[in-house]
């Protein structure tokens, strides 16, 4: 697994050259607006366990995507086996956060949940027979490439002139780059290869290419507007941490993990809070204040960091949830002094980063809205997740 | 504008280390020198100094005089500055009882910077090996924990010896003035 933010920024740093002297990532990141269709008993055992499955890429739906992907990688020249099985693990989301055709494929009289990746990128891969320990790893969020293949007609001749007729797609090529094809990535890797397998030799073709299949989709899929976060094994290090689907179905256990979003240990105390440039200065001044008499009580120092936006984040901790209730107050006496109320939103670290809860179309739209509003007051890192219904009319069958 | 300010006294041994570290230069610097008596500086001056502003809130670490230190930081309050203090942290008083002199002004001084808004730098200079690492926070009667723009060394050469590490306080400033710290 890849560990670190260095480690995982080098491995997912391929660009392609789509007009001269012009470069575009093979690798989109988009951290923020993740959202992730899912039935109402999956929501709940998110909520409640904080825990989410990674599929193995091979047992998703798309399991021959990868066949695919790994077809077409196998087409570059010199690049070593590719194994049939697949060490990757991947949660999805879309880019749209209300999709009719992923509310009719994922969440019938489900929930879409927005995520926010901007300031969570450290998971923990938790061991199969624990609920805390496991490995914590880097990741972000990568938008899916969509390749127009024909594999049916091409499986056994794939050469450049093919490549170079598989065009690539995702809603951040459309603009820049509309002639992008699968022969751009074969440039790309080798560029690549060339230029840094001599000092790092982690950069082999067989290594790029093991890294790009999991992010490869069929053109025809391109309007679910796709992202992955993909979690993938090095050799004899998945032992520990693969667990089987035993319910879905009886003769296919599906294998998968579980991530938490979460780095730290559960003894250290919270060291930080992070507050929006944004923020009103006289607000900043009291939080900064109140948390050094906070901290005088017997805790450990609270530093105070800008950040962009108008929100403020809490730091991993023992003590979070009453820092959380202190941090709450102190807006709170503040909104008093000024006799009005601020749209502060404060987010807590260690957690999946919920932002909002869309509810699906459905008759019962009202009161699932009631009850997740009623039960998120209870949860006090989801008190400022906004839910919301979603606004596509409900249709029966008939 | 950078904004270095060193809280001093007498024997001027944080100025004389800041002239030491002469490979590292800061451009665009404004320096502030909070001490009971500038009479001598200007001896100090050298070519790597050229703005040296003093601030008369202190004529004298007393007691009293401590509140005065908020008006500088007041006075320096801006969005974009970087402003990096450098303390003694031992302080010459009138008293010669630490706890109601020296270490008493360093605790009160410590409690008003780590409440200022300003996006702060501190650096602790120790002459007292028994004073270096972490201990700053047991003297200041600090919380514990991790303080990222804190950092205290060790360091005394000023009777010809020398002892400690001068090459930690150049890191860190370096760090700092390169955005390597976290603000």
């Amino acid at each position: 697994m890849i560990r670190t933010k260095t480690d995982w920024e080098l491995k997912h740093k391929l660009n392609m050259e789509f007009d001269e002297n012009v470069n575009i990532s093979v690798y989109n990141q988009e951290k923020e607006k993740c959202f992730h269709y899912t039935s109402l008993d999956v929501f709940w055992k998110i909520i409640d366990t904080e825990l989410m499955r990674a599929t193995n890429i091979k047992f998703s739906n798309d399991s021959e995507e990868y066949n695919a992907g790994k077809r077409l990688v196998e087409s570059f020249k010199n690049i070593g086996k590719i194994p049939d099985f697949s060490q990757s693990y991947m949660i999805c989301f879309c880019e749209n956060g209300n999709l009719l055709s992923q509310w009719r494929e994922y969440a019938k009289q489900g929930v879409c949940i927005e995520f926010d990746f901007n300031y969570d990128n450290n998971f923990k891969i938790l061991k199969k027979d624990s609920i805390e320990t496991g490995m914590v790893v880097y990741c972000v969020p990568i938008k899916v490439l969509y390749a127009k293949y024909n594999l049916q007609k091409n499986y056994n001749k794939i050469d450049d002139d093919y490549l170079k007729s598989i065009k690539l797609y995702n809603s951040s090529f459309t603009k820049k780059a509309t002639n992008l094809s699968f022969y751009n990535i074969k440039e790309s890797i080798n560029e690549t290869v060339k230029k840094l397998h001599s000092v790092a030799p982690e950069f082999n073709k067989t290594e790029l290419g093991k890294t790009l299949i999991p992010y490869i989709k069929h053109y025809d899929f391109n309007e679910e507007k796709e992202k992955r976060m993909v979690f993938t094994f090095e050799n004899f290090e998945n032992k520990d941490y693969i667990l089987f689907d035993q319910y879905n179905d009886k003769k296919i256990r599906k294998p998968y993990i579980n991530v938490k979003c979460k780095k730290e240990d559960d003894n250290l105390e919270c060291s930080h809070i992070y507050i929006g440039k944004n923020i009103n200065f006289e607000l900043y001044k009291y939080i900064k204040n109140c948390s050094v008499d906070y901290s005088r009580k017997g805790h450990d120092y609270i530093n105070i960091v800008k950040r962009e936006g108008t929100d403020i984040y809490i730091s991993e901790g023992k003590n979070q949830k009453e820092l959380y209730g202190e941090v709450k107050q102190w807006i709170n006496d503040f909104e008093e002094t000024i006799n009005e109320k601020l749209p502060i939103k404060v987010w807590c670290h260690g957690h999946w980063p919920i932002r909002s809860v869309t509810i699906a179309p459905s008759l019962n739209q009202e009161i699932i809205k009631e009850s997740i509003e009623m039960y998120k007051q209870n949860i006090y890192w989801l008190t400022d997740v906004e839910i919301k219904t979603s606004s596509t009319p409900y249709r029966e069958k008939r | 504008m950078n904004k270095l300010i060193y809280l001093d006294d007498g024997n001027f041994k944080i100025k004389q280390i800041f002239d030491t570290v002469s490979s590292f230069q800061i451009n665009d610097l404004n320096q502030y020198y909070i001490k009971r008596d500038f009479s001598s500086l200007v001896e100090l001056k050298s070519e790597n100094i050229n703005n040296i502003l003093q601030y008369n809130g202190f004529e004298t670490y007393d007691r009293s005089k401590i509140e005065n230190i908020k008006q500088l930081l007041k006075d320096l309050e801006s969005e974009d500055d970087k402003i990096v203090v450098i303390i003694d942290i031992f302080l010459e008083t009138d008293t010669q009882n630490d706890d109601l002199g020296s270490n008493y002004i360093f605790k009160k001084i410590m409690d008003i910077l780590i409440r200022t808004p300003l996006d702060l730098n501190i650096i602790i200079q120790s002459g007292v090996a028994d004073y270096s690492g972490d201990r700053w926070k047991n003297i200041a009667e600090m919380p514990q924990g991790t303080y990222d723009h804190v950092k205290s060394f060790y360091y005394q050469n000023l009777t010809g010896e020398s002892d400690g590490d001068i090459t930690e306080f150049e890191n860190y400033l370096k760090k700092i003035m390169n955005n390597e710290v976290n603000i």
